[in-house]
């Protein structure tokens, strides 16, 4: 009970490969014997073939270019503004009050509820996945550089005027600098994010992408293909989120220097 | 004199307080509900400036129009925000309790933490939203795949916070329960948990808006009634202004839940952050 157990450096390798496998064994034992219907839950074999089958059959590339698509050039775009938006917020004192208070209400509704009225203004095809994506993360990017902005250490902000620096300078220098580790961490949730809407606009009406494919396979009670898809969708997903979290590392230095 | 002035005092102090805090109260409301006000004018300043026709972006006055009589004239709104605010509390309940006791039964024992870490990553890396036509596959057209995925999409979080939180106890007070020779129970109730306390509740109010973006994201592929349904069902027939109108319900209900579980925090983690300006 106690948090100071000594655990040899042997059972941190054992310990999770026997996890691993007792999680493959419970799946596969649960399909196998269980369930025994692999349209409703497929093993592990199977669901590896369906995605072997689908990537070699051709089929695959089109909804991974449209999800892959949808959400980065979304993100692009969201973020990109958010980050501008924020920047400019977090300086102008003015606007600071005014709007960065709206900003933090509006996060209170659930942003996937605006996708059905995105549809009607974008149509069906990659551009309101991209605008759903975009007004998403907008806002995750917006608050989190405001707040970046607000976090510069005061004592930076003031050695920045002792030595002359004017507004605009100690701006670009020290709290744009300042606000990057927030900026990083919203970035993190952006890219989530940006899966996340993107399969959920794809869900309500698209021609091409995962979602659309998860949800066309819903359809036939194929949940080998389903698996497939969530799969190839965790596995971007944790892409993206490795690669944030290493720029994150590199442009943030200071704060993960060894000591 | 003497006798006068220390009966009076305590007694103006009390009166002052009163008034003081009911002031503080109203001014904490007027400030939580000016954004929102600015945000009402910009809305319906843009609308009437652009001249958007009301079928693609409805104004605030139609919208506030719909929303009264569906809630009070026609009641037809209720049914769907009901349905939507039953299945997330449920799901969130469920999920947020599963993922506190798994969250604290780890922090406390290294060895079966490594042994679920599996599990724990595979939980989180997968995009939980996804799997909504898996639930519903396996579930069927009942609310209980809303509440499954909804308890899925707030686990972690929720788990995340008692994680920390139990494991940032500091190792000189469960040294000091050591020695009192307290059981692990009421060393987990009254040290390791109140520990996590603030941290939970910081998971749990994550956690409350993840629960209403995957009820309506079930909502949206199921079609059997919710905020969610009415949402993508009025869109699909451009009544945009039922549409915005279960928004902006949704965004109540967020907005709500969000209050409550602040309250709560400012309760229950009294000694934690007296100023706190994030919420």
């Amino acid at each position: 009970m106690t948090n100071d157990q000594f655990i040899p450096g042997w059972m941190r390798v054992v310990l999770p490969t026997i996890g691993l496998a007792l999680l493959f064994a419970a799946w596969q034992g649960l399909a196998e014997f269980v369930v025994s219907d692999s349209r409703l839950l497929p093993t592990p074999m199977q669901v590896g073939s369906n995605l072997y089958a689908w990537i070699s059959s051709g089929g695959f590339m089109p909804h991974l270019v449209a999800t892959v698509y949808g959400s980065l050039g979304g993100l692009a775009i969201g973020a990109g503004l958010g980050f501008v938006s924020g920047v400019i917020v977090g300086e102008v004192r003015l606007l600071d009050r005014a709007v960065y208070p709206m900003a933090l209400a509006l996060q209170a509704m659930p942003i996937v509820a605006i996708a059905p009225l995105i549809i009607v203004w974008f149509g069906i095809g990659l551009a309101s996945k991209m605008a759903l994506v975009a007004v998403g993360t907008f806002f995750v990017m917006f608050i989190n550089t405001v707040a970046g902005m607000h976090a510069a250490p005061a004592e930076l902000l003031d050695m920045g005027r002792a030595f002359g620096g004017n507004r605009w300078r100690v701006a670009f220098t020290i709290k744009i600098r300042a606000s990057l580790d927030y900026v990083f961490s919203g970035l993190e949730v952006c890219a989530a994010l940006s899966f996340i809407l993107c399969v959920v606009g794809e869900f309500l009406a698209a021609m091409a992408g995962l979602g659309y494919y998860l949800r066309a396979a819903s359809y036939d009670i194929d949940a080998s293909s389903m698996f497939a898809a969530v799969l190839v969708l965790a596995a971007l997903a944790s892409l993206l989120a490795l690669v944030v979290r290493l720029a994150h590392q590199r442009v943030v230095f200071w704060k993960y220097r060894k000591n | 004199m003497r006798d006068a002035l220390h009966l009076q005092q305590p007694r103006a102090i009390i009166k002052g307080d009163v008034v003081h805090r009911v002031s503080n109260f109203l001014a904490g409301f007027a400030l939580r509900l000016a954004p929102i006000g600015l945000l009402v004018i910009i809305w319906y300043g843009l609308v009437q400036w652009l001249d958007i026709p009301s079928r693609l972006m409805p104004g605030p006055l139609e919208v506030g129009g719909r929303i009264y009589t569906g809630l009070f004239v026609d009641a037809d709104l209720w049914l769907h925000l009901w349905l939507t605010f039953k299945s997330t509390f449920a799901g969130f309940v469920l999920g947020s309790v599963l993922a506190i006791a798994l969250g604290s039964l780890l922090a406390m024992n290294r060895k079966l933490e490594l042994l679920v870490y599996p599990l724990v990553v595979l939980i989180q890396a997968v995009p939980k939203v996804a799997i909504a036509p898996l639930v519903l596959l396996w579930l069927g057209f009942d609310a209980r795949s809303t509440i499954t995925l909804v308890a899925l999409i707030c686990f972690f979080p929720a788990f995340v916070g008692a994680f920390v939180g139990v494991r940032s106890t500091p190792a000189v007070l469960l040294d000091l329960f050591q020695t009192l020779k307290a059981s692990g129970l009421k060393t987990y109730l009254h040290c390791s948990l109140p520990n996590a306390a603030g941290s939970i509740i910081a998971g749990l109010q994550v956690g409350w808006g993840f629960a209403l973006v995957g009820c309506v994201v079930m909502e949206f592929i199921m079609g059997m009634g919710g905020a969610g349904f009415l949402i993508d069902n009025s869109a699909n027939a451009l009544d945009t202004v039922t549409a915005v109108a279960a928004m902006v319900l949704l965004g109540v209900l967020g907005y709500i839940g969000g209050g409550v579980l602040s309250g709560i925090r400012r309760r229950v983690v009294f000694w934690e952050g007296g100023r706190r300006h994030d919420q």
